[in-house]
């Protein structure tokens, strides 16, 4: 389910992104390419650390530096390279055509100045109208998330909001100037139910009536199955998986994404159903060699896996996979070795033979 | 063993203490381990009173001022008149003001022996609060708890030490919960010392065992806390709260810090104790998808009350509150192809200090009618395991007996 190259909005091609602090250099991002298509919504998916929210800083070029530097890798966006924009020009792009929520918002709301000040300046930074004008706005853009009696609210201060509304106000202000492509990072993760339900159809409905391409960030399997269109699976700094919704979550290729899917408890599951992936996260400083699952991995391949980084394989059209299984070394492999470890199209919690 | 049979001599000397006023014992359903009877835990809130302050002072310079118009009283004499008049508003008492924040505002609870038992809801209804006060690391308010037929709120201290190796808990945040300084071999140990159960050589064999228990190795036993990975810190406290062979553990959202796939292996080590041990768990959590799979019985709460409760199934197949079915859409399910149709609640969520009459979820109820705002909700049976409190619900039966035969 591929589309055309001109539907292509952002591209993020061999990304790169190290850390080098003390204890040395955390290789966050080793390499990292999606594709995020008009008016979709894409998530971004994958455990504590794996590189989720350095991904979305170095595509606006915002990664704390020092420690962080972007090593390698475009970031296309309308056709041209962010990496290679003037700070200026950068900024121009920041919140008028890509617009950010970022994970923890009370620390990103300044504490000292009302909420309409700030969605004001939000506006006025990025278009010409008066102060009047971009008050008015604010209120209009309040209302528009549904914070009610906006009028009176946008002159309260951020604490005298709960924590729904305060990510409500950060919409706002990163809807304010109707953006291309929203990243929004964890939006209702410290949220309770309720109110992330809230929130995610809120998101929905913008991107629907402004027509707006969202890569939405998460560890939640459950989000991600009621919002996207497409979801690209990270672990370690890398994009293991990357594809249609419908077809992740029936027949995941990837032995980390079925892994992931195996844990979580799916509807219609038992209590026996759930799988456990074995191991812990490793420690970026110190990242296991080649694919960096392979001493998790139920179906690692001596010798290949932790030898050769597997290449991208496009296993059917915009299905891609970074996963020795699926490559022509890792067929010669079980051939040699007479085994058999094809898991794509099998259901979640079936094992091979 | 030895220990058993202390135990067992213990709760029967208190059972058979009956007639001690001090000691409250009730006979308990079969199978019922804990029960708990309208249990409120409240906390006394300062309040701050800078507005009140200035609005005091503000009417004071006024009142001050009216006097000295009308009495021709001095300055002097019409400040003392009206702090003579006003002594009970802070700051003319020094004391300030407590409101009582109503953390647990009555609940009932029948933990029947094996089972797992959920308690769910949303942040800040009062889940810990509940789980603390249940095992008495909590006074209560009010209300009471019974293990095994005996009021444990009643005994003293002395006896509460021999009942709290029965009742252990596991907490929400693993780190917080371990004592940064001391080695996994010293945390596990140490309820050892503090019960007399085991010292020396004997003891150390049984942290060994409790680490291979949970899946940790040998080697662990020298590490500190900050050495373990979250997984491993929260296999650590249930170590912990195992070593004293408990019947009940609490535990307080035991995987909720962790990762995805860190957290099924926490929950199959805490299924698979509890078939080894013959465990009963009080299982705190707000992940309901994982609530669904894991518990027997489940109890939503809301602002400090039981909203409903039932069987897994009844919580998740015919739930009949409004509360719980709001909470239930709400819950994002990780199937592309079950998109469902949320219920959104409107209205504010009310504070839990000083909460309105009637019914706690009137503010954000889309049932909600002028009785709800007055009276609190009636319990509503519809079998003799589930139970909903609302105004505005069809049906069910004022008692569980209805249901009795
Ligand atoms: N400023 C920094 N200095 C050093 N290391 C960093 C810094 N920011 C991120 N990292 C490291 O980069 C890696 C990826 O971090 P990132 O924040 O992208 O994870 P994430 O996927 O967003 O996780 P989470 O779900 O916890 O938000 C981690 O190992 C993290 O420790
Ligand atoms: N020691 C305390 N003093 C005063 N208020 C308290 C205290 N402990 C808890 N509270 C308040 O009691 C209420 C219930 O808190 P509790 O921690 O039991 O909630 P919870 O349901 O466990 O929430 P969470 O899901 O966030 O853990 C909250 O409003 C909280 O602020
Ligand atoms: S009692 Fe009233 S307010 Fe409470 S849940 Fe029922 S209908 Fe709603
Ligand atoms: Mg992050
Ligand atoms: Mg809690």
């Amino acid at each position: 389910m591929s589309r055309p190259p001109e539907d292509v909005l952002l591209e993020i091609k061999g990304l790169k992104t190290y850390f080098f602090t003390e204890e040395g250099v955390v290789k966050a991002i080793e390499s990292v390419d999606i594709e995020v298509y008009k008016s979709e919504t894409l998530g971004l998916v994958g455990e504590s650390g794996s590189g989720k929210s350095v991904t979305a800083l170095s595509i606006l070029g915002i990664v704390p530096d020092p420690p962080g530097k972007i090593l390698d890798g475009q970031v296309v966006f309308h056709g041209q390279d962010l990496r290679h924009l003037s700070d200026a020009d950068m900024r121009k792009i920041r919140g008028n055509q890509i617009a950010m929520i970022f994970q923890d918002p009370m620390t990103s709301l300044n504490p000292v100045f009302t909420v309409g000040d700030q969605i004001s300046e939000a506006i006025m930074l990025h278009q010409k109208v008066s102060k009047k004008e971009a008050k008015e706005k604010s209120i209009k853009i309040m209302s528009l998330v549904g914070i009610p009696s906006a009028d009176e609210r946008v002159d309260n201060y951020p604490f005298e909001f709960s924590g729904g509304m305060r990510q409500r106000v950060m919409i706002a202000m990163a809807l304010s100037c109707n953006p291309e492509l929203l990243i929004a990072d964890e939006p209702s993760t410290s949220l309770d139910v309720t109110i992330q339900a809230q929130i995610l159809e809120l998101l929905k409905a913008t991107s629907e009536e402004f027509d707006m391409s969202i890569i939405l960030i998460t560890h939640d399997m459950g989000v991600i199955a009621e919002m996207c269109d497409r979801v690209a699976v990270m672990y370690a700094g890398y994009i293991c998986e990357i594809g249609d919704i419908m077809i992740i979550f029936k027949s995941p290729f990837h032995p980390y994404t079925r892994g992931l899917l195996g844990a979580i408890p799916r509807p219609d599951a038992e209590r026996e159903d759930l799988t456990i992936i074995r191991g812990a996260i490793p420690n970026l400083i110190n990242p296991p060699s080649a694919c960096r699952f392979h001493p998790r991995c139920d179906y690692f391949m001596q010798g290949l896996c932790d030898v050769i980084l597997p290449s991208i394989i496009e296993v059917e059209p915009g299905h891609d996979i970074r996963c020795h299984i699926y490559t022509e070394e890792g067929k010669a492999w079980m051939q040699k070795h007479g085994q058999q470890r094809e898991i794509g199209k099998i259901p979640i919690g079936k094992a091979i033979n | 063993m030895s220990k058993d049979y202390q135990d067992k001599s213990f709760i029967d000397r208190i059972a058979q203490k009956q007639q001690d006023d001090r000691i409250r014992t009730i006979e308990m359903e079969k199978d019922v381990v804990l029960q708990v009877k309208d249990l409120r835990k409240f906390f006394d809130i300062p309040i701050p009173f800078e507005t009140t302050w200035f609005m005091i002072a503000f009417v004071g310079a006024i009142v001050v001022f009216a006097f000295n118009q009308i009495a021709g009283l001095g300055l002097i004499a019409g400040i003392i008149v009206v702090y003579f008049t006003l002594p009970r508003i802070p700051p003319f008492n020094k004391r300030p003001k407590v409101a009582h924040l109503k953390a647990v505002d009555g609940i009932d609870l029948k933990i029947k022996k094996g089972k797992i038992v959920g308690l769910v809801g949303e942040s800040g209804c009062g889940k810990s609060t509940a789980a603390k006060t249940i095992i008495r690391l909590l006074e209560p308010t009010s209300g009471a708890v019974y293990f095994k037929g005996i009021d444990i709120n009643r005994l003293t201290s002395e006896e509460m030490k021999e009942i709290r190796r029965h009742l252990q808990i596991v907490f929400q945040d693993p780190y917080a919960s371990l004592n940064p300084r001391a080695t996994a071999h010293d945390i596990i140990i140490e309820p050892f010392d503090i019960h007399g159960v085991a010292s020396g050589d004997e003891a150390s064999y049984k942290v060994l065992t409790l680490l291979k228990d949970v899946g940790l190795a040998p080697h662990h036993a020298y590490r500190y806390p900050h050495e373990f990975s979250g997984g491993q810190r929260q296999r650590l406290g249930i170590a912990r709260a195992l070593a004293l062979e408990p019947d009940f553990i609490v535990m307080d959202e035991p995987v909720s810090n962790l990762d995805v796939s860190v957290r099924a292996a926490i929950i199959q080590l805490i299924l698979d104790l509890q078939k080894k041990m013959g465990l009963t768990y009080l299982f705190i959590a707000h992940d309901l998808s994982l609530i669904k799979i894991l518990v027997d019985e489940v109890n939503v709460m809301y602002l400090g009350k039981i909203m409903e409760a039932g069987t897994s199934d009844e919580i998740f197949e015919s739930m009949m509150h409004p509360y719980t079915k709001a909470l239930i859409s709400a819950v994002p399910i990780a199937d592309p192809t079950k998109r469902s149709k949320k219920i959104f609640l409107t209205g504010d969520i009310p504070t839990p200090i000083n909460p309105p009459p009637g019914c706690k979820f009137q503010t954000r109820c889309p049932l909600v009618s002028d009785i709800c705002r007055v009276e609190d909700p009636p319990a509503k049976w519809y079998t003799n395991s589930h139970v909903a409190y609302c105004h505005n619900i069809e049906g069910g039966e004022e008692s569980p007996e209805f249901f009795a035969k």
